[in-house]
């Protein structure tokens, strides 16, 4: 099951975004631009080339125009019109600065000179830009001016139009990032597609938590730079679009079904299992719809909120002591919750952030600062917002079987299911994911644990 | 494993045209492909869908089967290896479908078989990998390709091997090649030009039918006969297997070449660390941190060249995971620097890894990315290691966060033989422990507004004792002088000061002109800070700096000072451990605290004087002043360097401070007067630059609006104080000032642990768990890892 976000508003957020950091001087722009920077830049160009029976490989047509010079294409031409065994596989060249993305294209017919035509359409970017989201783009452009070419001629003929195509296609895909062309009969809908990374797997006891819920800072983003006088627009650089933004979420928006039916069950406490039984939705197609947004960035995954969990502080912590709007997304973090008169006092958070040790439980430490039941804020609430920023990281408890003398067990009558259990005590699965598994509760297995000797606990 | 390479390529083009000389592996899919058409078309059943009209499916949108590459003849493959001459001698990167070719091509002098006469050839050494492989990947393979193009190159200068080399492998696949078209006439019509296209890749084997010929192919016989296309097959097993290549290129030249992300995979499966994180872990090295060796000393030792660097030698004979780097370095006779990069090369070739140095204190949990399957082969090896203990009983230990002496006072610390570092260390090596250290944060309860807004990075002034930070530092200092500072003049000599060398000749004259100024300035001073100063000539009395008139005064303030115990002892520690570093060092350390304590004096004065509403502090604050600067003199008296420095260092702080209040509550013409005398003197610093700079950020931290915020005090605002007052602690000035002087430095920012300080303020550690325990209400703690040594940790 695939989702496909509307991003056309997710776009504009971005820009607006993107203009914003945009402001920055130009100087830390180009600092950022090296090769393998992984970052996506502009195209820079589109060209035909192709192999001309008399002249051999050419560009038949370019825009904007001489940006690839002769000379240029002459050394690369190898990889422009390639030998005729290799069509129709993306071909990407790193050379000269310049990177060159193409599809070569060998359409055989005896109404040609040589019995067959030879093209590619490229596009050129930067030696340092990402590339590979182009590639498909650059792959259905190839296939669709094939069949334009078997039926019209279009390409071969030098077509009149082309020029203004190719104008129009660097332009639509440079700031829309998608591009409709329509010539004869021929529609074609282009659009350049992020590529991100592989979700993780999805697990049962994963609890996802919307990103946009937390507010700006973004998660996962370092502080904002301070805005320095004298800074430029920079011209196309704002194209580039920060990997990995996440999508503002609209709870309107067009999403599918199961994705509708989930949205107001992710709260941040819910794992997966809970959504799909409280959803009566399927727990795989629970699964991948939240495997999907969390490619999407929609979503994140934390380990799920128990009072015996066990936090431990992560060096970024020291940056709530510093980054004022951290701290003030905290604070209505929290305050959104519950509909307290008072704000919570950040010193108080801090305490207790540093307070989740490794070694003191999430219970000890509300009773150490709760004792009273006025509670003034959700300290569940606090946990989340730590570990959306990566503030905390939660503890996992792996029971392993230590290999030992086999010591008689006083409780006979649960021997069997003990044995079944044990079989999950290899420290390859943590204690909720044994729960869900063996389908026993939390006290359950606690006490199995407790009563075998051979069983050792590893928080890790 | 996208780290592996894919396949090897060894390509010419010269006057007779390109060739793909050699690859490895050539066990070709060749036959596979062929089968399988031969099946397709001997299925009677099969559809023949090759007229798709929609679009045509033929096109191939991956080129690795089974981890293999495929669909590439090798003639396709020659042709995109041989570039054109302009693309030679740099980077080539070509990616097709999911396959990156990355190589450097090379253009040489080569002589011809039959005149000497001199032509170009390009040969072009290109690896294959996956396109996901990341760029730092990419980057290494073709910094391999480099140089082995490099030494062919060289060789063919020397004894013209590579000629040699070729001529061996263009006779093995023009024999195959006859054999081949030998063995296909008459038979396979219709697969000749498809056998032409890879012929020398083709391996006949028993179904082809031809019982006579022998099965072989071209690579194969180049690879008995020719001795470059060993080193080749050997380089890549060698990054398929190790990650490290040491190959010796026609017996001669030898061929060191390390993939880290390999490489560190021998010692921890799964663990991938890039060139980049190695770069960015050398650059956050401290002097506390030390080395951990993943392999014997001695292996090591004997497994570097002759040639290599005798300081790489020295450091790791003196090798212990004990030792911190400033150890290390001292002992080896080497700089930080230096030791710092060595330590950076033996992380690269995964030989050793970032470590705090072992010690009973150190607290350790296990690693987030620790293998603890009850399967897994460490749990053997650890037995082996370490007869009567269990690995995993031992990792439960390490559950709960606890120092070392602690947890080895379990059940293991006796089996172990007492000595818990060679256990330790053999869990660190395997990342299966993580050292936590405890951060500490200053956090008053009742103030909103503690996080002040400030642009200044923690990080920038607590290293400001190591040759090596100075120039980085120097510059943020100087654009933060101008800012801040509230006698902006005195500031620009400074700066520019920044710039010259260290001469130790220029002290007595600028402590002339000190003398002299001060002289001058004696009049002018308050009343009540004149105490103060006197004592700073008393300090100084010894030095011949200052006047000695002032004595009587110091000879009442004296025994309040020895009185003072705690103030001692640390001084006494400073001094010997100032000693066991080299003098740079401990200069600098001095002369930082000394600065620390000069300002405490404004600030107390100060305080005393506005009548603030916290009524009970200034005046414990005024007893602090005094008994610090009875430190002062301590210090100054322990060694004659000592002295200079401090005199130097501490005597424009003061004025500072001075000229600030005076502004504030004299006329211009004495605040005049004081600026001058601060110009001159400030010209004195120059060898002290950092510290210098240090209290100029220090200053500059503090609130700007009143004019005698340049004291220690002021690094906490109103409530802050006002909760200070309300701790008990702070009734012990010797505790309040060590808090206010290390919270004045950042240091209870989150941003640097217990150990951090400890080596940057030289103070004991139990001397900061007090501290902690007395001010626990706010300052509070957490533990976590040190970023510089997690980053080697997989998953981090």
């Amino acid at each position: 099951m695939q989702v496909y976000l509307d991003s056309a508003s997710d776009l504009e957020h971005d820009n607006s975004i993107d203009s914003k950091i945009a402001l920055m001087s130009s100087k830390i722009m180009e600092t950022r631009y090296y090769e393998g920077c992984g970052r996506e830049g502009p195209i820079r160009c589109i060209f035909l080339g192709e192999f001309h029976p008399v002249a051999g490989p050419k560009i038949s047509c370019q825009f904007p125009d001489d940006y690839v010079s002769k000379e240029l294409f002459d050394s690369i031409s190898a990889y422009i019109i390639p030998k005729p065994q290799i069509q129709k596989c993306t071909m990407t060249i790193n050379a000269l600065g310049h990177k060159i993305v193409g599809y070569p294209i060998r359409i055989e017919n005896s109404r040609y000179e040589r019995n067959m035509y030879l093209f590619n359409l490229c596009f050129v970017c930067d030696s340092w830009s990402k590339t590979v989201q182009y590639e498909p783009v650059v792959k259905k452009l190839g296939e669709h001016l094939t069949i334009m070419e078997e039926e019209t001629r279009f390409v071969s003929s030098g077509s009149t139009k082309l020029p203004t195509l190719l104008a129009h296609l660097l332009h639509d895909l440079n700031t829309h990032r998608k591009a409709t062309l329509v010539e004869g009969d021929t529609v074609m809908h282009l659009k350049v597609l992020e590529v991100r990374k592989d979700p993780i797997a999805v697990h049962d006891f994963d609890v996802p938590v919307l990103v946009a819920s937390v507010g700006l800072p973004r998660p996962g983003r370092p502080p904002r730079m301070v805005l320095q006088e004298g800074s430029e627009q920079i011209s196309q650089e704002h194209l580039d679009i920060e990997d990995e933004e996440p999508f503002e979420i609209d709870m309107d928006a067009d999403w599918d079904l199961t994705t509708r039916q989930l949205l107001p069950h992710i709260n941040g406490y819910n794992h997966i299992s809970k959504l799909a039984s409280d959803t009566n939705v399927e727990k795989t197609l629970v699964k991948s719809c939240i495997q999907n947004l969390v490619y999407y960035g929609v979503v994140v995954l934390i380990p799920v909120l128990k009072f015996s969990n066990m936090y431990r502080a992560t060096p970024s912590l020291s940056r709530l002591f510093s980054d004022v709007e951290m701290q003030k997304s905290c604070i209505s973090f929290l305050s959104n919750g519950c509909e307290n008169k008072e704000k919570p006092v950040l010193s108080d958070i801090l305490g207790i952030l540093c307070s989740l040790q490794q070694g003191t439980t999430l219970r000890a430490v509300c009773e150490r600062f709760f004792p009273s039941p006025g509670v003034p804020f959700d300290v569940r609430r606090l946990v989340v917002f730590a570990q959306i920023h990566g503030l905390v990281k939660c503890l996992k408890r792996y029971p392993v079987y230590v290999r030992s003398p086999v010591r008689p067990n006083s409780f006979n009558q649960r021997v069997d299911s003990m044995m079944g259990i044990r079989r999950l005590f290899t420290g390859k699965h943590n204690v909720d994911e044994i729960c869900c598994l063996a389908r026993i509760d939390m006290p359950t297995l606690d006490q199995i644990i407790e009563e075998d000797p051979n069983v050792a606990i590893i928080w890790r | 494993m996208e780290v592996n390479p894919l396949n090897i390529f060894f390509v010419k083009s010269d006057s007779k045209g390109d060739r793909l000389l050699f690859r490895y592996p050539y066990t070709t899919e060749n036959k596979d492909e062929n089968k399988q058409k031969k099946c397709g078309r001997h299925n009677p059943y099969a559809i023949n869908s090759t007229e798709d009209l929609l679009q045509n499916s033929q096109s191939q949108t991956s080129n690795i089967c089974k981890g293999q590459l495929s669909g590439f003849t090798d003639e396709m493959l020659s042709t995109l290896f041989a570039v054109k001459a302009e693309l030679c001698n740099r980077k080539f990167e070509l990616k097709v479908n999911d396959v990156r070719f990355v190589g450097h091509p090379t253009l040489l002098p080569y002589r011809t078989n039959k005149d000497d006469t001199a032509a170009m050839i390009l040969i072009n050494i290109v690896f294959a990998l996956q396109a996901s492989a990341s760029h730092s990947i990419v980057k290494c393979y073709y910094d391999l390709s480099k140089r082995l193009g490099k030494a062919l190159r060289h060789e063919e200068k020397r004894c013209s091997y590579l000629t040699e080399e070729m001529k061996i492998m263009l006779a093995a696949h023009d024999e195959v090649s006859a054999l081949d078209s030998e063995a296909n006439s008459g038979e396979n019509e219709d697969e000749e030009d498809n056998s032409r296209h890879s012929v020398s890749s083709t391996t006949y084997s028993t179904d082809n039918g031809t019982p006579g010929t022998v099965p072989k192919s071209a690579f194969h016989l180049i690879l008995q006969r020719s001795s470059l296309a060993r080193s080749m097959k050997a380089v890549f097993e060698e990054l398929s297997s190790t990650g490290i290549v040491q190959v010796r290129l026609n017996k001669w030249v030898l061929l060191s070449f390390c993939l880290p992300h390999k490489a560190h995979q021998i010692h921890n499966r799964g663990l991938i660390i890039e060139p980049e994180t190695i770069d960015k872990c050398v650059q956050k090295l401290r002097p506390y941190h030390g080395i951990l060796l993943m392999v014997n000393p001695n292996d090591l030792l004997a497994s570097i060249p002759l040639d290599g660097s005798p300081a790489l030698l020295r450091l790791i004979k003196l090798y212990s995971p004990l030792k911190s780097l400033q150890t290390l370095a001292i002992e080896a006779d080497l700089t930080l620097t230096q030791a710092f990069q060595l330590t950076g090369h033996l992380v690269y070739w995964a030989k050793a890894t970032v470590i705090y140095p072992l010690c009973e204190g150190n607290v350790y949990v296990v690693a987030p990315g620790a293998n603890i399957h009850i399967n897994s082969p460490l749990v053997d090896e650890f037995a082996k290691e370490f007869p009567g203990l269990c690995l995993l009983q031992m990792l439960s230990e390490f559950s709960l966060p606890a120092p070392l002496w602690y947890v080895s006072r379990g059940a293991w610390g006796a089996r172990c033989g007492g000595r818990p570092a060679r256990l330790v260390a053999w869990l660190l090596r395997r990342r299966l422990l993580l050292q936590l250290h405890t951060y500490v944060q200053f956090n008053s309860p009742h103030c909103p507004h503690w996080p002040r807004p400030s642009a200044l990075d923690g990080k920038e002034y607590f290293c400001e004792k190591h040759d090596s930070y100075y120039q980085s530092n120097s510059v943020s200092f100087s654009s933060l002088n101008q800012v801040q500072l509230n006698v902006p003049e005195p500031v620009e000599p400074r700066e520019s000061s920044n710039t010259f060398p260290d001469s130790d000749e220029d002290y007595p004259t600028q402590n002339n002109l000190n003398q002299t100024d001060f002289s001058h300035t004696k009049p002018i001073v308050i009343e009540s800070e004149h105490t103060k100063y006197d004592k700073f000539n008393e300090v100084d009395s010894a030095n011949h700096s200052f006047d000695d008139g002032i004595d009587v005064i110091d000879g009442i303030i004296k025994p309040k000072v020895n009185g003072c115990d705690f103030d001692k002892t640390q001084n006494i520690q400073k001094k010997a451990q100032g000693n066991s570093v080299d003098s740079g060092i401990s200069n600098n350390i001095n002369g930082n605290s000394i600065n620390g304590t000069e300002n405490e004096h404004g600030n107390g004065q100060s305080d005393a004087k506005d009548k603030t509403e916290i009524k009970s502090l200034p005046s414990r604050l005024s007893d602090i002043s005094l008994k610090e600067s009875d430190i002062v003199i301590n210090r100054d008296t322990s060694s004659d360097e000592d002295k200079f420095e401090s005199d130097v260092d501490v005597s424009p702080m003061l004025r500072n401070s001075h000229a600030a209040i005076n502004g504030s509550e004299k006329t211009n013409g004495v605040s005049l007067n004081l600026k001058l005398q601060s110009e001159m003197s400030f010209q004195s610093p120059t060898v002290w630059t950092a510290p210098a700079g240090c209290d100029a950020i220090d200053a500059c931290r503090m609130p700007s609006d009143p004019p005698s915020t340049e004291s220690l005090l002021d690094t906490f605002t109103a409530e802050e104080r006002a909760v200070l007052a309300t701790i008990p602690a702070s009734e012990d000035p010797s505790d309040l000032l060590l808090l206010a002087q290390l919270h004045k430095k950042g240091y209870f920012r989150g941003e640097q642990h217990l150990e951090e300080i400890m080596f940057m303020e030289n103070v004991s550690r139990s001397q900061l768990m007090q501290l902690l325990d007395k001010f626990k209400d706010v300052l509070i703690t957490f533990e976590t890892e040190d970023p510089a040594v997690a980053m080697l940790y997989p998953y981090y």
